[in-house]
């Protein structure tokens, strides 16, 4: 038996309402794919730019506004920690790197971040060109920053000065040289240029935590000469001492968390939103299938005495309810598969407006979860198919050929 | 083409004994047919007249194994049609009664070719070699231009001829036409009488009409007339509505 023939005919003549159709599942099915693909994502590019950042220790408040500033380097205000407990946990031996995070200047709308050589080269594994800075006058070059190797330039005041309203633009007198230019990590720090935190303690008007007449920058720091910072990445000898440096640093001054344990939770929200999207992208995908089959019965109606003379011509039932099953089957095939695509292309679209706009790397990937719902669509086309194909595979052939 | 004599054996002869047909309607049951004793020798040219409703329909579809009577049997050579199971009516409609109709009932989509090919796809997935070659000889036969891609761009009359090369694709030896003519001009009307009538007197098919066409009426050799669902001399006018003797063919 080949229904093929028939199904080509049909799907011909009535190709403009067939095509709207096929978009309509598509569509659906793109909603559902976009919105998974995206979220997961999110998780995955998120969590990857936290991943260096095992330990953090910052003023009692909110984490999330915590990783929110030193992870994703979004202007914001968070609160310092006290001088002394920066003092005790630039010298804490249990910790293989301890970096103080300074904020607070940008060249070009790019952040300046103010910590410790050691940090740059573990953020980076190993420099892209150049080297690490050595001396207070010189600054690293996220993979993206705006600024060139060798360049010189004075740092502007504030966050981003286009967005402080009101001041005017602030430049200090310090000159900083980029020598060095890390690896793409994709994540924020991309965009960032990295200087030693003294460099941002002194144009300050801060102590830069070494003698008045000291010119060295990096650890050791003398604790009684070290301002307040708003975090210190922790990154620990062990997974013990991890643990024993956060019981350790939730004091009433101070609050330690791990990052990785914040993003899960902020995940939890995340996940209770696609889960209500998803859900909505189902009902979408349902009713889409339920009005494509209303559209089909209608287009059915016109065809019932052409399939009743289809029998009269010797066609076996069976071929009546393959031609009209098979219609449906390639609406719902050709509309999941095609919004697979589009929403692929919706998601992977997302995410670079998402880099662009963060410079966290998103990346957006087909994964079993897309396939799922894809086959899913097409699973409940090819099942909602049996109806109409049974409706007509029942249908009198005489009351079909009779009706005028 | 098959260029068997008249008085083919192959064709089956036809009795019908006591067949009612009941509609149910709203009003209650309708009865479209009521036939107490018919025979159709093998290789008969019939012609079936009557008013519309007057059951000629349902009389066509009932020899060709289409509905289930409520009463009595229509015998192809003794085989009873309307009481076998319904995929065994199809298999032994699609080798043994070619059907054609009013309005031809082709997909305009496809080609002529594909057309006439269609109950090939009812069997198999692509019709064989032999089919195929059949399908082509039958168009060539019928003067059908098959360069045409579309047959959409054809005349009603090489539309017909499309359709009874369909009809006649597995060579069956019955050939039902419900108003093969009534759609068509009065030239394509008696072309296709001629072949009708041909497929009956050189290659001794049973070919059963039913018609208001007044010239195929005259020239079938054999002729009914249905009323009511009931039989009545066709030589009498019997109901309004019923063909007069004029010569133009064109269906009243």
């Amino acid at each position: 038996m080949n229904p093929f023939l028939v199904v080509r005919a049909t799907i011909v003549r009535h190709r403009g309402t067939y095509l709207l159709f096929i978009l309509l599942v598509a569509v659906a099915t793109a909603i559902g794919v976009g919105i998974t693909t995206q979220e997961a994502a999110l998780r995955t590019g998120s969590a990857r730019a936290a991943d260096k950042f095992d330990l953090m220790v910052a003023a009692p408040g909110s984490e999330t506004d915590v990783l929110l500033a030193a992870i994703y380097l979004r202007p914001g205000t968070v609160p310092l920690l006290d001088p002394a407990m920066v003092g005790k946990l630039l010298a804490e031996p249990r910790a293989k790197i301890s970096a103080p995070l300074g904020f607070g200047d940008n060249i070009r709308g790019s952040p300046i971040v103010g910590t410790v050589p050691a940090f740059v080269d573990y953020l980076s594994g190993g420099l892209r060109e150049g080297r690490v800075f050595a001396t207070e006058a010189e600054a690293v070059a996220g993979a993206a920053a705006p600024v060139a190797m060798g360049e010189s330039f004075h740092p502007d005041h504030g966050r981003n000065p286009f967005l402080e309203a009101g001041t005017g633009r602030v430049q200090h007198a310090a000159t900083l040289t980029v020598v060095g230019r890390m690896q793409p990590t994709g994540t924020p720090w991309d965009n960032s240029v990295i200087v030693p935190i003294e460099s941002v303690w002194r144009v300050h008007g801060l102590p830069t935590g070494h003698a008045e007449n000291e010119e060295r920058i990096g650890p050791p720091f003398d604790p009684a000469r070290v301002p307040g910072v708003p975090a210190i990445v922790i990154k620990p000898e062990t997974i013990n001492a991890a643990y024993g440096l956060r019981n350790l640093y939730r004091t009433p001054l101070s609050m330690a968390f791990f990052p990785a344990e914040a993003l899960v939770r902020l995940y939890e929200v995340l996940g209770d939103i696609r889960e209500l999207m998803s859900w909505l992208a189902l009902a979408t995908q349902g009713l889409v299938v339920i009005a494509m089959l209303a559209g089909v019965m209608a287009i059915l109606t016109l065809h019932r005495r052409q399939f009743a003379v289809l029998r009269a011509l010797g066609a076996p039932r069976l071929y009546i309810f393959l031609c009209v099953w098979t219609q449906i089957a390639v609406i719902a095939v050709a509309g999941a598969l095609i919004g697979l695509l589009l929403g692929a292309g919706a998601a992977v679209a997302v995410s670079h407006m998402i880099t662009r706009a963060t410079g966290i790397v998103l990346p957006a990937r087909i994964g079993p979860d897309e396939w799922l719902l894809v086959g899913g669509m097409i699973l409940f086309g090819l099942i909602v198919a049996t109806v109409p194909a049974f409706i007509s595979y029942r249908r009198s052939v005489i009351q079909s050929l009779t009706a005028q | 083409m098959n260029e068997a004599k008249p008085g083919n054996p192959r064709a089956p002869d036809l009795k019908i004994e006591d067949l009612q047909v009941r509609y149910s309607s709203g009003a209650g049951a309708l009865t479209a047919l009521e036939i107490g004793q018919l025979s159709v020798l093998p290789g008969a040219q019939l012609a079936v007249t009557g008013p519309s409703g007057s059951g000629k329909s349902t009389f066509l579809y009932a020899i060709g194994g289409l509905l289930r009577p409520q009463r009595g049997r229509v015998l192809w050579d003794g085989r009873d049609i309307l009481g076998e199971a319904e995929s065994a009516r199809d298999r032994w409609r699609r080798h043994t009664v070619g059907f054609a109709f009013q309005d031809f009932h082709l997909l305009p989509e496809l080609t002529p070719l594909q057309n006439v090919l269609l109950p090939a796809s009812f069997e198999r997935f692509t019709p064989d070699r032999i089919l195929r070659a059949r399908a082509v000889s039958l168009l060539e036969h019928f003067s059908v231009p098959q360069a045409r891609a579309s047959t959409a761009t054809l005349s009603r009359g090489e539309q017909q001829r499309v359709a009874i090369a369909r009809a006649l694709l597995f060579d069956p030896p019955v050939i039902l036409a419900d108003e093969p003519t009534a759609s068509l001009d009065a030239k394509a009307g008696a072309v296709v009488i001629d072949i009708l009538l041909r497929l009956s007197s050189r290659e001794g098919r049973t070919v059963i009409a039913i018609s208001h066409d007044q010239e195929l009426l005259q020239r079938f050799s054999n002729k009914l007339a249905l009323d009511h669902g009931r039989l009545t001399d066709p030589q009498l006018p019997s109901a309004p509505g019923t063909p007069s003797r004029t010569p133009s063919g064109i269906p009243s």
